[in-house]
């Protein structure tokens, strides 16, 4: 392999390794707040990229700000989803909730195709996106830094807010013993809700910033990175949050090598089969707690 | 003895007819209707759909068995319905008869199950729904590079199936489907009704408990999944020969989901269920494109219908699937089962089981002197209160407590007298707990009873429980941040308590047992309470510690004049704090008395029963 | 019923993040013998059951069953050797009809193919046949025959607590352990159960009992076992071990 060729999966492996870390991220603390496993993070990864699509192409506002607007939408819906849906099932098996974040996602894809249609659309362009920075002597564009730049400044706010704000203690006191949280005059359904939004704006900002990488928006191309949160999680381990950004970085690593080495057709089966090892070697994950394998 | 033959004479009856059993016949007399109607009158293209319905059911049912009878969530069908239809084309190629090429499809199928159910054996629920959808994932770019490989890049082209020199298409087609289909029902019946249907349902409801009765859930687990995966396999042969194509492109994960649609709305666990799921799902977006053709243009949502409605077709399952979640989880095959319990009801009278609560006769509680003085109004007043849980379970029968303003009041007996439960009522329940509580439990003067936790700590009871009373992964500063303690309080706690001055900054997960207990305390008397519960102090502590916390809260009671409630088995600890004490057995209060007049030998007694 | 099998158990240690459950733990049941265990709240006597049926594994000790090892075997392997065991709570097999579940009691000595089954063999139907007529008489030992199509989740508290040890008794164990056989019962239910229990005491099974309610068990047991923060504080028959100073002080902390 050239050192031309390592520069680039090394930059594809940091983009895209950050990108799946923000929606592991989101995902993990929805996990461990909720208990629920939302399958429906890739249908809202695209509706956001769509989101930026109308409000750069139809209302003509500046991209940053296409950004935030959708950003904040995804997340009120994702509070919404909470409020109208899953706090009835607050209780409710696993299985039940997986099944329900299922049939969100066909909903979602069906509402997308219905609204946009089912072509593929060009993203708009990032001005001077195209050129090309050397760090280090690994080729970045200003959208790859962008990305790398937007998830990790993310992924630290929250990590900051989970660690030295009240929210942030009361979610992680949730997630330990949503009984005892209720005694301690904690605002259970609150939390509940407020772990939704936090997670499905990741996944928006996941999903917009994938769409400029990529170039273009299209119903099913990004909900399908969006199921390999699961790779991600499953690796890291599902309810640690540092396991996520492993995770995100591994399964970057894996897809941008067989790529390389076996065409496009094989990344996605392999990061599953990944998955499947890790299940059949050490369930928990790099980095989960005991308590989650036996789930 | 007598007592034996006087509950069996309480005419405890199972009900007249169990529903389950009136739900099953008009499931299939609906089915036979539609079935016969099908046949006789039916256009070609309704039949056409009929054989899809039939075909999808048979993989329905297969999926049944896994996620209603056994209980794990699998998204494969569509990974080994490919199975099915690429071994079948494969077969056909090497032309192979009809029958053996099914036969094959099934057993790849049961081969693919088995190699995937292995890894998901140790583990449930969420990672079978894994462990499918990677094959799912890895079936598709199979199924592609197959093609490619093969050089059928439009699909496989498979010819129409023959039993012999019998060439089998259109009504002959349906009825040989309709044969396949009544061979696997009854086949299904044969095994859920035995032996093998009780063992997967064991397993379903409960792993362990299933192992420990003795059942091997792992080859149980494996056989369910193997099997269930020919089953769908089969399906995927049929559909191969029905359609007399296989593509890659049909096998989606969506195509997967639709089959989680079916047999949830059809209700888990029911084989008419399954095949009414599969029908509605299957033909709901024709009647929905028909029905949307033959609104009236002038309606308002018409033209906006019909120019989604393809969009719509096709999302549809999923929005059934979610409304049927919400609203009816148990499916129609429930709903039947519902409804027939409602008119079963109704027809017949029916003795409900005698409530365990009026079988037992009731010793009077033991008063001593001093405890009948008129006093001030009780804080808290707990009257005939009665607890049942939800598995009948009586918790309490008719407890009287009452708590005094500054008093503490000490609630003792052994395990099983329902002290926990006691408290537990006092502060409330969620409704996730489905207990049924009854009686009257007034604080303050305003009656709580049945109250959720978030209610009554709001009106100031503060509850330090048993177990789970800290965040193991909080530390003790932001345990007390979380309830907003301002810094005064926390100094105020760390004087009484030093060891959470020296522990501030580590996880609470990390305190030794009373140094959790510490934490629990101080924060339960930084939320300044209006009445405290505290369940079990000196559980799991050494006897010096356990002394040394109790004292601590007799201080906090002389400070504040906050009544206490304290539930205790350590009888030492709790007579040197209290100044009233109930003893309870077996869910109501037996004794009361002043902590003074409470000899040891009553209490021996009443532990160790009649000697 | 089937001759009672000889329990011992050797410096059996199982911890949990730390603690001592179960901490050097030793003792012998003879065959035959019915044996009490009592303890306060937390001393690790329900842990002590799971250990010796398979569902925790001892960390260190031996347990063995009539001279077979069975601290290493999986829970239905331990079950099939002749082991039974009640449950605290009947919370989890409410669907499930009395006669169905105390069917499910014998699963681990029978033999069943899929094939077969699925088929309808006519000896498969033959032997459901006769299973049913088993739990049916299992059933009617205890009075409740009638019950026998009832699902347990609609039963009596008592009730659902005596179809769990009809189950248990289906399947002919020669030991018998009892978790907590009385809890949640009213006074009446309290007596059929400590009935049918004594009648099996008597017989030649061998059974170990956990509960609370220290009449009952002292009346039904042979010996006694007193645990205490996961060891064995005491051993002797009820008279000795309930005058002892220290378990009294143990279990009221007087």
């Amino acid at each position: 392999m050239s050192s031309g060729v390592l520069g680039s999966l090394i930059s594809n492996t940091l983009v895209l390794g950050s990108l799946y870390a923000l929606v592991g991220v989101g995902f993990v603390i929805l996990f461990r707040s909720t208990g629920v496993v939302n399958f429906a993070q890739g249908a809202l990864m695209v509706l956001a990229a769509y989101l930026v699509y109308t409000c750069a192409e139809s209302l003509h506002l500046p991209l940053w700000i296409c950004f935030i607007v959708s950003m904040v939408a995804i997340g009120v819906l994702g509070g919404l989803f909470y409020v109208g849906m899953f706090r009835r099932m607050v209780g409710a098996d696993l299985f039940v909730t997986v099944i329900a974040t299922l049939g969100l996602s066909v909903v979602l894809q069906m509402v997308t195709i219905m609204i946009w249609g089912a072509q593929v659309r060009p993203m708009p362009e990032l001005p001077s996106g195209k050129t090309l920075f050397s760090i280090v002597g690994i080729p970045f564009t200003a959208v790859d830094l962008v990305a790398i730049l937007l998830s990790v400044v993310l992924i630290a706010i929250l990590e900051l807010c989970l660690r030295k704000t009240i929210l942030g203690i009361a979610t992680r006191a949730v997630a330990d013993s949503s009984h005892l949280a209720a005694l301690m005059k904690v605002r259970v359904h609150g939390i509940s809700a407020l772990a939704w939004a936090v997670s499905a704006l990741c996944a928006a900002a996941a999903g917009c910033v994938l769409s400029l990488v990529v170039g273009s928006v299209d119903p099913v191309s990004i909900g399908q990175l969006g199921l390999l949160v699961f790779p991600v999680v499953i690796i890291g381990g599902v309810d640690s949050v540092n396991g996520a950004l492993i995770g995100g970085i591994l399964v970057a690593a894996i897809q941008n090598v067989v790529q390389y080495y076996l065409g496009g057709n094989w990344v996605d089966p392999l990061a599953y089969a990944a998955l499947l090892v890790m299940l059949l070697v050490r369930p928990r994950g790099l980095f989960g707690s005991r308590a989650v394998a036996r789930i | 003895m007598r007592e034996r033959a006087a509950l069996t004479r309480q005419k405890i009856l199972a009900g007249p007819v169990p529903a389950k059993r009136l739900a099953e016949p008009a499931g299939w007399a609906v089915l036979v209707l539609a079935a016969l109607w099908l046949m006789l009158l039916g256009s070609v293209f309704d039949q056409y759909i009929g054989g899809l319905v039939i075909i999808y059911a048979v993989s329905a049912l297969g999926l049944d068995w896994i996620q209603g009878r056994a209980g794990q969530v699998s998204i494969g069908s569509a990974a080994f319905m490919a199975v099915g239809a690429y071994v079948t084309a494969t077969a056909t190629e090497w032309h192979v008869p009809t029958l053996v090429a099914l036969l094959m499809a099934c057993a790849a199928g049961a081969i693919v199950g088995l190699v995937f159910g292995l890894p998901a054996l140790r583990l449930r629920h969420l990672y079978l729904a894994l462990s499918t959808l990677a094959l799912q994932f890895i079936t598709q770019t199979v199924a592609l590079q197959y093609e490619t490989s093969t050089g059928n890049f439009a699909g496989f082209s498979v010819p129409e199936p023959n039993i012999g020199s019998l060439t089998l298409s259109g009504r002959s087609l349906l009825v040989a489907l309709t044969v396949v289909l009544v061979l696997v029902t009854i086949c299904l019946r044969n095994l859920y009704r035995r032996a093998p249907g009780r063992a997967w349902q064991a397993i379903r409801e409960n792993q362990m408990a299933a192992a420990v009765i003795g059942i091997d859930v792992n080859r149980w687990k494996l056989s369910a999944f193997a099997t269930s995966s020919a089953l769908i396999s089969l399906s995927g042969g049929l559909l191969a020969y029905y359609t007399l194509r296989v593509f890659d492109d049909t096998f989606t994960l969506t195509f997967a989901l639709t089959f989680v649609a079916m047999v949830i709305v059809g209700g888990l666990g029911s084989i008419s269920g399954a095949i009414l799921g599969a029908t509605l799902i299957t033909i709901a977006p024709y009647v929905l494109s028909d029905w949307t053709n033959d609104l009236p243009s002038t309606m308002p949502l018409a033209s906006w219908l019909s120019n989604n409605i393809s969009y719509i077709d096709n999302g549809l399952y999923g929005i059934i699937l979610l409304l049927f979640l919400l609203y009816q989880p148990r499916g129609i095959a429930g709903a039947l089962a519902a409804a027939g319990q409602r008119i079963a009801t109704w027809i017949g009278p029916r003795e409900r089981p005698v409530p365990a609560a009026s079988l037992s006769a009731a010793p009077a509680p033991v008063h001593a002197n001093g405890s009948q003085a008129p006093g001030p109004a009780p804080v808290l007043a707990v009257r005939d209160l009665q607890l049942v849980y939800r598995t009948g379970a009586l918790a309490l029968s008719s407890v009287d407590i009452d708590v005094r303003p500054g008093e503490i009041v000490a609630v003792l007996g052994r395990n099983g007298a329902g002290k926990t439960s006691t408290l537990r009522a006092i502060s409330g329940f969620f409704r996730a707990d489905r207990v049924r509580v009854s009686g009257s439990v007034t604080f303050e003067g305003r009656q709580i009873v049945g109250a959720s936790p978030t209610l009554t700590s709001r009106r100031g009871i503060v509850l330090v429980q048993e177990r789970d009373k800290v965040f193991p992964s909080l530390t003790v500063n932001e345990h007390f941040r979380l309830i907003r303690s301002s810094a005064a309080a926390q100094a105020q706690a760390e004087e009484i308590f030093p060891p959470l001055r020296e522990r501030a900054s580590s996880p609470a997960g990390l305190l030794s047992g009373g140094e959790r207990q510490m934490l629990a305390l101080a924060l339960a008397w930084t939320m300044q309470p209006r009445l405290l519960l505290v369940d079990e102090l000196s559980l799991g502590l050494a006897p010096a510690v356990a002394k040394r916390l109790t004292a601590s809260l007799r201080d906090f009671r002389d400070r504040t004049n906050v009544p206490i409630l304290l539930v205790e088995q350590n009888v030492s600890a709790a007579l040197d704090v209290a100044d009233r004490v109930y003893i309870m057995e077996a869910g109501r209060v037996v004794f009361t008395s002043d902590a003074d007049n409470v000899s040891r030998d009553t209490v021996l007694n009443l532990s160790f029963g009649q000697r | 019923m089937t001759s009672g099998a000889r329990l011992t158990l050797s410096g059996v240690l199982r911890t949990f993040g730390g603690i001592r459950a179960v901490d050097d733990v030793s003792f012998g049941v003879a065959p035959g013998e019915t044996l009490g265990i009592i303890g306060p709240n937390g001393a690790g006597k329900s842990v002590l059951l799971n250990v010796i049926n398979g569902v925790y594994l001892a960390e260190s000790g031996t347990i063995t069953l009539d001279d077979v090892r069975i601290d290493r075997l999986r829970p239905h392997q331990i079950t099939a050797h002749g082991v039974g065991r009640s449950f605290q709570s009947t919370e989890q097999f409410r669907d499930f009809r009395a006669a169905e579940y105390v069917m499910l009691g014998r699963m681990a000595h029978q033999r069943t193919s899929l094939f077969t089954t699925a088929v309808g063999w006519p000896g498969v139907r033959r032997s459901e046949q006769d299973e049913v007529t088993r739990a049916e008489a299992a059933l009617d030992r205890f009075g409740l025959a009638g019950l026998a199509f009832s699902r347990i989740g609609e039963l009596p508290y008592g009730a659902q607590k005596l179809v769990d040890i009809a189950r248990v008794l289906a399947a002919e164990p020669r030991l018998i352990l009892l978790d907590e056989p009385t809890s949640g019962t009213t006074s009446v239910e309290r007596t059929i159960i400590s009935d049918v229990l004594e009648e099996v005491a008597r017989s030649e099974v061998t059974m170990v009992i956990i509960d609370h309610d220290v009449s009952f068990i002292s009346d039904i047991s042979d010996r006694m076992l007193v645990m205490n923060y996961g060891r064995l504080l005491a051993q002797g028959t009820p008279e000795e071990v309930l005058a002892r100073p220290d378990v009294i002080e143990a279990y009221l902390g007087i």
